[in-house]
């Protein structure tokens, strides 16, 4: 039998939660969270109808509830009557430092187990219960007690120990403990990290965290895929594409990249608008441009994307997993998505995971994605994307300006999809009132990767002629 | 110097050499001989115990209330109430007796050893306030 966390992200990645009758360690330096993710969890407990106790050992139970969250304060309240708990951190002035002795701790805890019929236990601060022991050793063999003894009256506990060079307080904890996790905080961002869970597997990394008003919630770093969906050929949405494309799949990712100027996000908003024409959802979301611009500009154009939403996220400042789980979110029945300008996140450390995850989301849940990836410079760049984009990629098709004529002109080229028979050739495209109109293909210049095409292949073709 | 009325008690022997030695060992005291130590033994003794039962009648007096405000913050109200309610209800006059009572009542909300903890700081406050006093 498992015990929840109280977080039901955190259940999800750790084998649905506590082993019944188990002692956990929540560990982590100051700040992190250790007290709030203890009382979310037992408050969590208390919600679901079961007699909790929380001890505390350092701060004064008055200090922790002053400065609790309003929403926890307010959950709190409303399960007071299951919510125990024992003060030692006021005690101690008062009664001596005695009272920290782990037999007359173990004795006072397992009384009111006894007295209110307890099933969840959060043991806050152990430091304090070192006072009376000299070596490693002791302390170890004092947990373990404690361990021991709140698993025979059928608890599940958390306790909570300072994080010092990267472990626990006296390096023992882990040893005594059912599950540990730690808490990190960057002064940035929250970072939960599970080191081991007896009795399942885990999935192990960093995984976002963050402290909201009504209580803890954990971001893990990867998206969990809803169920198999039936793979299907699909459009891209702009028909002489289509063609040029071969085949396109359902929960395809189409890397779409070029530098600014090129019109991607008409690609994009052509992408969504063939989901939304069949009655489906389509989902814009942008990290470059805000969403009333994008919007502008679509109405500009005379389109209106009725079923399709059009996001703006402002990710900069945003917690990488936090945000794959607000993306989750808003994919909620959406068979198509444009993710617009996810370049902008590639400079923070998890952009690796973010991508994997987010795509590999989409694609196994059958939602097509297009990635718009802008790339800086004009002309004569052959970059298409940065190597986990690249890696996730189904389709990918690069756009660029090429100077053809005296004129800049806009050009495509597939470098690649599932169809051996997809158009080798460069394509020239502009963008015209009701979006992308496919032009032609480029006959007689070459190099025009380079943005400055040369004749050479008419020349060649005129001489041969000449000498048959 | 005795009279008529004065009563024999014995000691043994190892005591009686140890009386003489430590009248010998602390003169300033002026003890003249091992009857007037035992006589100032005794008397002290009796003041030490009449001095620790009025102590103890003043715990037994603050005791349901000082119970009440350390449970009530160490496990809150409704314990501390329902607590003190129970303090309340004994009759025993007995100092030790009572805080032997109260001692049981706390062991079921707290365990024994933190009752015997919370019932002798009670009882060492009364003992600090007395001093303080003197």
């Amino acid at each position: 039998m498992k015990v929840s966390t109280g977080i039901k992200n955190l259940d999800s990645i750790m084998g649905g939660g506590f082993l019944e009758r188990s002692f956990n360690l929540v560990y982590g330096g100051g700040g992190t969270g250790k007290t709030l993710f203890t009382l979310n969890f037992l408050l969590k407990g208390a919600e679901e109808g079961k007699h909790v106790i929380y001890v505390t050992l350092e701060e004064s139970w008055d200090d922790i509830t002053r400065k609790l969250p309003q929403g926890m304060k307010d959950r709190l309240e409303k399960v007071k009557d299951r919510f125990h708990y024992l003060d030692f951190g006021s005690m101690r002035p008062v009664l001596g430092r005695e009272v920290l002795k782990s037999d007359v701790l173990l004795e006072a805890i397992t009384s009111s187990i006894v007295v209110h019929n307890i099933s969840l236990a959060g043991l806050d601060g152990i430091a304090p219960i070192s006072l009376y022991y000299e070596n490693e050793k002791k302390i170890r063999s004092v947990i373990f007690d404690i361990s021991q003894s709140l698993k025979s009256y059928g608890v599940t506990t958390i306790f909570t120990s300072e994080e010092i060079n990267g472990v626990s307080r006296y390096g023992v904890e882990e040893y005594v403990s059912d599950s540990v996790i730690r808490l990190i905080y960057t002064g940035r961002f929250r970072r939960l990290q599970i080191l081991k869970t007896r009795g399942s597997d885990f999935v192990g990394g960093l995984h976002g965290f963050e402290i909201s008003t009504d209580g803890l919630r954990v971001y893990p770093r990867v998206l969990f895929s809803e169920g198999k969906h039936e793979i299907k050929e699909e459009s891209l949405g702009i028909p002489k594409l289509d063609n040029m494309l071969g085949v396109i799949y359902s929960g395809d990712v189409t890397l779409l990249s070029g530098p600014p100027g090129t019109g991607k996000y008409l690609f994009g908003v052509q992408f969504i608008k063939s989901s939304c024409a069949h009655g489906k959802k389509g989902v814009y979301i942008s990290f470059e441009e805000n969403s009333a611009k994008i919007k502008k500009r679509l109405q500009d154009m005379g389109e209106n994307l009725k079923n399709c939403r059009v996001i703006y996220i402002d990710a900069l400042e945003m917690d990488m997993y936090r945000l794959l789980w607000v993306i989750r979110d808003r994919l909620k029945d959406a068979d198509r998505v444009v993710f617009h300008g996810i370049n902008v996140l590639s400079k923070r450390d998890e952009y690796p995971d973010f991508v994997h995850s987010l795509l590999n989301y989409t694609r196994r849940n059958g939602i097509g994605s297009m990635v718009i990836y802008t790339i800086p410079g004009i002309i004569g760049t052959n970059t298409i994307g940065d190597e986990n984009v690249v890696y996730m990629s189904d389709n990918i098709i690069r756009v660029l300006f090429a100077e053809i004529n005296g004129e800049l002109k806009k050009v495509l080229v597939i470098i690649k999809t599932h169809s051996p028979t997809h158009e080798r050739g460069l394509v020239e495209y502009r963008l015209g009132k009701r979006g992308v109109i496919i032009v032609g293909k480029i006959e007689e210049l070459e190099g025009i990767m380079s943005g400055t095409p040369s004749k050479q292949m008419e020349i060649r073709k005129r001489v041969e002629k000449f000498f048959k | 110097m005795g009279n008529n009325e004065d009563k024999m008690v014995r000691v043994p022997k190892d005591m009686y050499d140890a009386i003489g030695e430590l009248i010998k060992k602390y003169p300033q005291y002026g003890w003249k001989g091992p009857s007037e130590f035992v006589r100032d033994a005794i008397r002290r003794y009796v003041e030490e115990l009449h001095r620790r039962e009025i102590i103890l009648k003043k715990a037994m007096k603050v005791m349901p209330d000082r119970v009440k405000m350390i449970l009530s913050r160490f496990m809150g109200e409704d314990e501390a109430m329902e607590a003190y309610r129970r303090i309340m209800e004994i009759r025993e006059e007995d100092p030790e007796e009572y805080i032997g009572e109260v001692v049981n009542v706390l062991k079921e909300y707290v365990g024994e050893k933190l009752a015997e903890i919370i019932a002798r700081r009670i009882v060492e406050e009364r003992l600090y306030e007395g001093e303080h006093r003197d």
